[in-house]
């Protein structure tokens, strides 16, 4: 081999191969950013809806064996609780929305209640009828900001016909 | 000299290998790419499909708190106007329809008599038309 031809790379060449790798680097770190945002999002979206679900079934379960229920605004009429009775109409269960955190609670005691799910609530709505409780709107914010709607209705079975 | 001999034999990469390999990573990187939209994708559609199995809940709880002898009881199809929206927060995501059917329990040791009335319902949802379903089923009593 000729030592003449092994003469190496000048700095236009390198300079040239530094911005080309430089650009599919970029290219490449900007690609999975953009699948780690997506993820993201979807994961946070997935568990959104998950514990909209998990909400609206713990209160449709909680509803099914209450003979009343009585909805109240806590503290407005786009956030409110529902207080469950049972046929003494002694208070046996409750959900609330809670201002401080924007969690919603269900505990015996109005005052010492555990969350439901550890989405936050922005609409916690409530309709009753003679023996149905409509869960009007149940609105939780993803972590990625949307939000997830839902609503359902439930039914007090362990209302009697002679229940007034 | 066996310096020379060995540099000779490290020709580098070609054109064409380097050209292949960036085909290779380009439809590796694509095929990455399009698994997490359709995951996305997924994910919205599952949202519906839970919003409408809260529907289907709904409506056989509000059947189940009606009376017997109520009109969206009788046998037949319902609504008469053949679905009704499903809307959560003023916003129409699904259709939904419900038909009611006699049934004969088969425990009673009586067959061709009617004992029961089978309440199904059905919500729809798609883009461009219904091409998704949830079907809810419940036995209901006759009076």
């Amino acid at each position: 081999m000729d030592r003449h031809a092994a003469r190496g790379l000048t700095l236009i060449e390198v300079t040239i191969v530094m911005v080309l790798s430089t650009l599919v680097v970029m290219g490449m770190i900007s690609f999975y950013i953009s699948s780690q945002c997506t993820w993201m999002a979807s994961s946070t979206q997935a568990l959104a809806q998950r514990d909209a679900t998990l909400l609206i079934e713990t209160i449709s379960a909680r509803v099914r064996q209450a003979t009343l229920a009585e909805p109240f605004d806590s503290p407005d009429a786009l956030h409110q609780g529902l207080i469950l009775r049972d046929e003494h109409m002694t208070p046996t269960w409750s959900f609330w929305w809670n201002e401080a955190d924007t969690l919603v609670y269900q505990g015996a005691d109005l005052n010492d209640g555990r969350p439901v799910v550890a989405s936050r609530v922005t609409r916690f709505q409530f309709d009753t009828l003679t023996r149905l409780v409509e869960i009007r709107l149940v609105e939780l914010r993803a972590g990625d900001g949307q939000l997830v709607r839902m609503s359902s209705a439930a039914a007090l079975y362990n209302r009697g016909a002679q229940t007034p | 000299m066996r310096i020379s001999r060995a540099l000779q034999g490290e020709r580098g990469v070609g054109l064409m290998e380097v050209v292949a390999a960036t085909v290779i990573a380009v439809i590796a990187v694509v095929a990455l790419a399009y698994s997490f939209g359709a995951g996305r994708g997924l994910v919205n559609q599952y949202e519906v499909a839970r919003i409408a199995l809260a529907a289907a809940q709904r409506r056989m709880e509000t059947l189940s708190a009606l009376p017997a002898t109520a009109a969206e009881l009788q046998i037949g199809s319902h609504p008469s106007s053949g679905t009704d929206p499903v809307q959560v927060d003023g916003r129409t995501v699904a259709r939904e329809s419900w038909r009611v059917v006699a049934y004969d329990d088969p425990a009673d040791g009586r067959f061709d008599d009617l004992d029961l009335k089978q309440v199904t319902v059905t919500v729809s949802w798609g883009r461009g038309g219904p091409s998704e379903t949830v079907v809810f089923t419940r036995l209901f009593p006759l009076d």
